[in-house]
C-alpha cells in the first residue's frame, strides 16, 4: 500500500505545508495570535493547577469520610462539602484567575462567531451559555456549573473589560461582532476558532475538574506541546517511540525525515508522556482486578480510590439497589498476626492486658485470648472493636462474625457488625445484623410480633422495618430507662436514610448515658459534620480524644472540620499528630512482632489511612501557601521538616 | 416520517443503529454540551410501520462524566461499550443491572470515539485525546494494543468493513493514518486536510476508499492507495464537520453533521449535495443510517433532541 516514492511525494507535500500553511490564513495567524494573548494576560495558570487537582482530588475522597466514625459511612454529599470547601479555600486568587480564564475563553469564541448570518446562532443556547462563560455570570466549579453572585470583572483583562463595554446579555451580538468583523478576513476563520476553542474549553475545564484522572506531568506536557503548535512549529508525525520503529523499517529518506522532526522538543515530551501513561497503566492493573471481583458482587475495601470512583456512580442508583452481600471470602477467615508474644501469657490475664494496654496490645492480645479459645465471643467482639478502630474495617467484621457464631446473644457484636457492614455498603447485611440484635435480645425479642412489614425486599423497605423494629424497643423503654444501644441502632439506620437531626438526637441521647464511649462521641460528630453543624462536630471531636488521645479517626475528622472551617493551621497540627501516632503504633507492632513480619497492613489499616493523611496535609500547605512543605508530602513525608513551625 | 425524541438535561454525542435489532437506537450524551457534568447513554426503540415515529426509551444508564461516543457490541445483541470525558470506557449490558459490566480505565484523556470490529467482530478501537488508539478485547482486563503515532488528538479510529486487522484514524494533527493490528505503526499517513480531522468513515462497497471531514468545513473522498490527492472534495457545510457516515446501503450516499447546526446528505460520486436536514437548532454531532430499514436516519445534537426520520432523497 505504501512505497519509498510515495514516502517522498508525502515529504514534499508535508514541507509545503509547512511552509505555506494551508488552511485559513486566518487560523494560522490566530494561532500566533492566541499565543501572544496567553503570554501577556497570564496564560492559563499551569504550574497551580496540576497541585491543585490532587489536592481536589484527595479533597473529595475526604468528603466521603467527613462522616466517617471508626467505622465509616460514607458520605452522601461528598459535592456539598468539596463546594463548600472550595467556596471557603483561602487562595481566592488561584480561583479567580481559573474562572477568569475560562471566561476569557467562552469570550473569544464568541467574538469568532458571526451570529448575525445566521439566525439559528442568534437563538442558540449553547452560543447563550458561553455568554453567561464570558460575563461570569455562571462558572465551573469542581464537577457542577455555579451561578455566580458577584460576576467578577478582571482589570487589566481587556476581552472582559470589552465586552462589559458592549450590551451584555441582551441577546444583541450583531453589535459587537460588527467591530470585530475587521479582524475577520472570512468566515472561514469563525470556524478554526470556535472548533479549537471549544476544545481548548474543554481541555482547560478538565484540566482542572477534580475528577480528572491524569497524570499532573501529562498534563503540562499536552499544554506544552499544544501551545508549540500553535506558534507555528509543525509537529512531528510521532513521538520517539514510533520513530524508533520508523527508523527500522524504512531507508535513507525516511531517515532524514524523522531526524529533522526528532529535534523538536515535542517528541521527547510525547515520549515521556507515553511512558508516564504507561506508568498509570501498571498502577491501574490491580484497581482492575478488584473491579472485575466486584463484579461478582464482593464487598472492596474502601480506601481503593478508583472503587471509589465508581462507588458514586453506583450509589446514586443506590435508592432501590440493596448494595452488595458480603460474601468477601476475607470475612470468613481471620488472619492472626505472626509472631505474636500473647501466645505465651497467661490466658487469665489476657482480657486484662487487652483492656489496659495501647490499640496494638490490645489486639495482639485478643488474638491470643481467641486462638486460645476460639469460643471466646466476648474476646472475638471486643477484636472486632478494636479493629474498627484500627481502619481495618474487613478484619473487624471477620471478627465479629466469630463472635456472634460463638455466641448469637453477643448481642452488641451485631451492632458493631451493622457498623461495619453500613461502610463497606453492605446494606442488606446490615440490616440483618441490626434484625438479629434485636431477635437476640432478651429485652427487644417481642417487638418482631408487632411490627409490620418483615417480608419486604427492597431497601427501602427493610429499612423502614428495621427502623420500625428499633423504634418500637425504644418505646419499651422510655424515658429514664432509655436504652442507649437502641439508640446508637436508631443513630446508625437515621444516618443511613440521611435524617441527620434525628441520628443526632439519637446518639446525644446515647451519650448522655455513656460519656466515656469515644467511638460513639466520634460517631455523634460525623453525624454533626455531615449536618453541617461543623462546630459542633469540633466540639465531639475533642471530647473523644480527650477520652483516647490516640484515636486516630477522631483527629483526622477534627482536621477535616478545621478545614471545612478555614482553619488551616490547626488541621495540619491534627494531621501531623495523627500522623506522628500512627508512626509510634508501626513502631510498637513492629517490635513486638518483629519486623520481618511487621509489613505494610494489608488491609490498609492505619497504613492506608496514612495515604489520606498525607494528602490531606499536602492540600493544608498550599491553603497556607507553603508549596515547599506541600512538596515534601509528597516527597520524603519526613515529620521532623514540619516540627518547627507546627505543634505536634 | 420524522419523529423527535428529548433527551432532556442531556447534549446528544452519537447516535447508533444496533446491529442486530432495526429498532433499537443507542446515543450518547453527555450534561452541560460536554463541558461539565455527567453523561448519560439512552437506548431508545423506534417503531415502524403504523407505529412509525414513537420512539420510547428503553433504559438509559448514567455516567459520572460526559459520554462521547457509543458503539454496539457485533456478539453480543444486548451489549455496546462507551467513551466518556474522563478516559474511561465501558461495557453495558441492557439486560443487566444499572452499572456497566465492564470498565477500562487507561486513556489519559477523553476518549473520542469507539468502534467495534466489523469482520472478526472479537475487538474494539478506542480512540482519544491522549494522542493514542487503543484496542480491546471485551474479555481482557486491559488493552489488548496501543497505536502511538499522532502527534495530536485521535478524533476516531474506524476498522475497514473489508479486513479484519485494518482501520483508519483521524486527528487533530491533520492527517489520516492507516493501520494495520499487526504492526504497532501506521501503514500509511495521508495529510487530509489543512486544519484537524474530526471524523473518518470507510465506504461499505469500495475496499479502499474513506471519507473524511475536517475543521476546514470540507469533506473529502480518498483512495487509501493514492494517498497525495483526493478523489473528491465537497463543499457546503459553513462550519467545521463534525460526523460523516457513509451509507450501508449505497456506495455514493454519504451523511455529515456539523457546527452550522445541519445535517447533510452527499452523492460522493458526482460529489452534489443533495440534501440539508436543517431542524436541529444546536450543533449536531451524531448521525447513523439503520442498517434494516433502509431510509431511515437518525441524528442527534446539542439541542437535546434526538431525530428519527425518511430524508426526502430516500423517499
Amino acid at each position: 500500500l505504501h512505497n519509498d516514492a510515495q514516502f517522498q511525494e508525502f515529504e514534499n507535500v508535508f514541507r509545503n505545508a509547512q511552509q505555506q500553511q494551508q488552511g485559513p490564513q486566518h487560523g494560522a495567524g490566530w494561532h500566533a495570535e492566541f499565543a501572544a494573548f496567553e503570554q501577556q494576560h497570564g496564560g492559563l495558570n499551569h504550574t497551580l493547577q496540576p497541585e491543585q487537582i490532587e489536592a481536589f482530588e484527595r479533597a473529595f475522597e475526604d468528603a466521603k469520610k467527613v462522616s466517617e466514625w471508626e467505622s465509616e459511612f460514607k458520605t452522601e454529599n461528598p459535592q456539598g462539602w468539596a463546594e463548600e470547601f472550595a467556596a471557603q479555600e483561602s487562595n481566592p486568587v488561584a480561583d479567580l484567575e481559573n474562572k477568569e480564564a475560562l471566561a476569557k475563553t467562552a469570550g473569544l469564541l464568541l467574538e469568532s462567531v458571526d451570529p448575525n448570518s445566521n439566525e439559528k446562532f442568534k437563538n442558540s443556547s449553547f452560543m447563550n451559555f458561553m455568554r453567561r462563560l464570558r460575563d461570569q455570570e455562571v462558572a465551573i466549579e469542581g464537577n457542577k456549573l455555579v451561578e455566580q453572585t458577584t460576576p467578577v470583572a478582571a482589570s487589566g483583562d481587556w476581552a472582559a473589560s470589552f465586552n462589559q463595554q458592549q450590551d451584555k446579555g441582551k441577546g444583541r451580538a450583531g453589535d459587537w461582532s460588527s467591530e470585530f468583523e475587521s479582524q475577520q478576513k472570512q468566515q472561514d476563520g469563525g470556524s478554526t476558532w470556535s472548533t479549537e476553542f471549544e476544545k481548548r474549553i474543554e481541555q482547560h475545564i478538565k484540566n482542572r475538574e477534580p475528577g480528572g484522572m491524569w497524570s499532573s506531568e501529562f498534563a503540562k506536557q499536552q499544554e506544552g506541546s499544544w501551545a508549540e503548535e500553535f506558534n507555528g512549529v509543525t509537529q512531528a508525525i510521532g513521538g520517539g517511540d514510533w520513530a524508533q520503529q520508523f527508523n527500522n523499517a524504512r531507508q535513507e529518506t525516511a531517515q532524514d525525515w524523522v531526524q529533522e522532526f526528532n529535534t523538536s522538543n515535542a517528541a521527547e515530551e510525547l515520549e515521556q508522556a507515553f511512558q508516564q501513561q504507561h506508568l498509570q497503566n501498571d498502577q491501574n492493573e490491580s484497581w482492575v482486578d478488584a473491579y472485575r471481583k466486584n463484579i461478582a458482587h464482593l464487598a472492596q475495601d474502601p480506601s481503593d480510590k478508583e472503587w471509589d470512583a465508581l462507588q458514586k456512580d453506583w450509589e446514586k442508583h443506590e435508592a432501590s439497589g440493596l448494595g452488595y452481600r458480603a460474601t468477601d471470602p476475607r470475612y470468613q477467615q481471620y488472619a492472626f498476626e505472626q509472631n505474636n508474644p500473647y501466645m505465651v501469657a497467661d490466658p487469665a490475664k489476657l482480657m486484662d492486658l487487652a483492656a489496659r494496654g495501647n490499640l496494638t496490645e490490645s489486639i495482639l492480645a485478643l488474638e491470643a485470648a481467641v486462638q486460645k479459645d476460639p469460643t471466646d465471643a466476648a474476646a472475638w467482639h471486643q477484636l472486632g472493636l478494636r479493629q474498627q478502630e484500627n481502619e481495618r474495617e474487613t478484619m473487624a467484621i471477620a471478627a465479629l462474625l466469630k463472635a456472634v457464631e460463638a455466641n448469637p446473644k453477643e448481642l452488641n457484636a451485631w451492632l458493631a457488625l451493622a457498623v461495619s457492614y453500613t461502610n463497606e455498603n453492605c446494606r442488606v447485611d446490615a440490616y440483618d445484623s441490626l434484625q438479629s440484635w434485636v431477635e437476640n435480645s432478651d429485652l427487644y425479642s417481642g417487638v418482631t410480633k408487632s411490627v409490620q412489614g418483615g417480608q419486604g425486599r427492597s431497601a427501602q423497605e427493610r429499612h423502614e422495618y428495621v427502623t420500625g423494629l428499633f423504634l418500637e424497643a425504644a418505646r419499651t423503654n422510655p424515658g429514664e430507662n432509655l436504652d442507649p444501644d437502641v439508640q446508637i441502632a436508631l443513630g446508625v439506620l437515621f444516618n443511613v436514610s440521611e435524617e441527620y437531626e434525628k441520628a443526632v438526637d439519637c446518639f446525644r441521647a446515647a451519650l448522655n448515658l455513656r460519656p466515656d464511649d469515644y467511638m460513639l462521641w466520634n460517631k455523634y460528630g460525623a453525624t454533626l459534620a455531615n449536618s453541617h453543624n461543623t462546630s459542633a462536630a469540633i466540639e465531639a471531636y475533642f471530647n473523644a480524644l480527650n477520652i483516647n488521645p490516640s484515636y486516630i479517626r477522631a483527629r483526622y475528622n477534627l482536621a477535616i472540620a478545621c478545614i471545612n472551617l478555614g482553619q488551616h493551621r490547626e488541621a495540619a497540627e491534627h494531621l501531623l499528630s495523627a500522623l506522628s501516632l500512627q508512626n509510634a503504633g508501626d513502631a510498637a507492632r513492629g517490635l513486638m512482632v518483629g519486623s520481618s513480619t511487621a509489613g505494610p497492613q494489608p488491609d490498609g489499616g492505619i497504613g492506608g489511612m496514612s495515604q489520606n493523611v498525607w494528602e490531606t496535609l499536602k492540600m493544608a500547605m498550599y491553603m497556607l501557601g507553603r508549596s515547599d512543605l506541600a512538596q515534601r508530602c509528597e516527597t520524603s513525608r519526613d515529620l521532623d521538616a514540619f516540627r518547627d513551625e507546627f505543634d505536634f | 416520517m420524522f419523529a423527535k425524541h428529548r433527551t432532556t438535561g442531556y447534549n446528544g454525542y452519537a447516535v447508533q443503529w444496533s446491529p442486530f435489532f432495526e429498532h433499537k437506537l443507542a446515543v450518547a450524551t453527555a450534561s452541560n454540551f460536554g463541558l461539565v457534568g455527567n453523561g448519560r447513554l439512552h437506548i431508545l426503540n423506534v417503531g415502524a410501520g403504523p407505529a412509525g415515529g414513537v420512539i420510547n426509551t428503553e433504559r438509559v444508564f448514567d455516567t459520572q462524566d460526559g459520554l462521547f461516543d457509543v458503539c454496539w457490541s457485533e456478539v453480543n445483541e444486548n451489549q455496546l461499550v462507551t467513551a466518556s470525558g474522563d478516559g474511561s470506557i465501558k461495557l453495558w449490558d441492557t439486560t443487566l443491572a444499572d452499572f456497566p459490566i465492564q470498565n477500562w480505565h487507561e486513556h489519559q484523556r477523553e476518549v473520542f470515539s469507539v468502534n467495534w470490529n466489523l469482520v472478526r467482530k472479537d475487538s474494539f478501537l478506542s480512540a482519544s485525546w491522549d494522542n493514542t488508539i487503543k484496542l480491546w478485547s471485551q474479555n481482557s482486563p486491559q488493552s489488548l494494543q496501543t497505536f502511538k503515532g499522532h502527534s495530536h488528538c485521535v478524533y476516531a479510529a474506524m476498522w475497514s468493513p473489508h479486513s479484519p486487522s485494518l482501520f483508519a484514524s483521524c486527528s487533530g494533527d491533520h492527517t489520516v493514518k492507516l493501520w494495520d493490528t499487526n504492526s504497532p505503526a501506521p501503514v500509511q499517513t495521508i495529510l487530509a486536510h489543512g486544519n484537524e480531522v474530526l471524523t473518518l468513515d470507510w465506504n461499505k462497497y469500495q475496499d479502499h476508499t474513506v471519507v473524511t471531514g475536517s475543521v476546514d468545513h470540507t469533506i473529502k473522498v480518498w483512495d487509501m492507495r493514492r494517498p497525495d490527492r483526493e478523489l473528491n472534495c465537497l463543499r457546503g457545510h459553513e462550519y467545521a464537520v463534525r460526523k460523516v457516515k457513509c451509507s450501508p446501503h449505497s456506495g455514493s450516499l454519504v451523511a455529515s453533521t456539523s457546527y452550522d447546526m445541519t445535517m447533510r446528505m452527499w452523492d460522493i460520486t458526482t460529489g452534489d449535495m443533495i440534501e440539508i436536514h436543517d431542524a436541529h437548532t444546536e450543533f449536531v454531532l451524531g448521525v447513523d443510517f439503520n442498517l434494516y430499514r433502509d431510509r431511515e436516519i437518525a441524528t442527534c445534537a446539542w439541542d437535546e433532541s434526538v431525530h428519527v426520520f425518511t430524508p426526502r432523497c430516500l423517499m
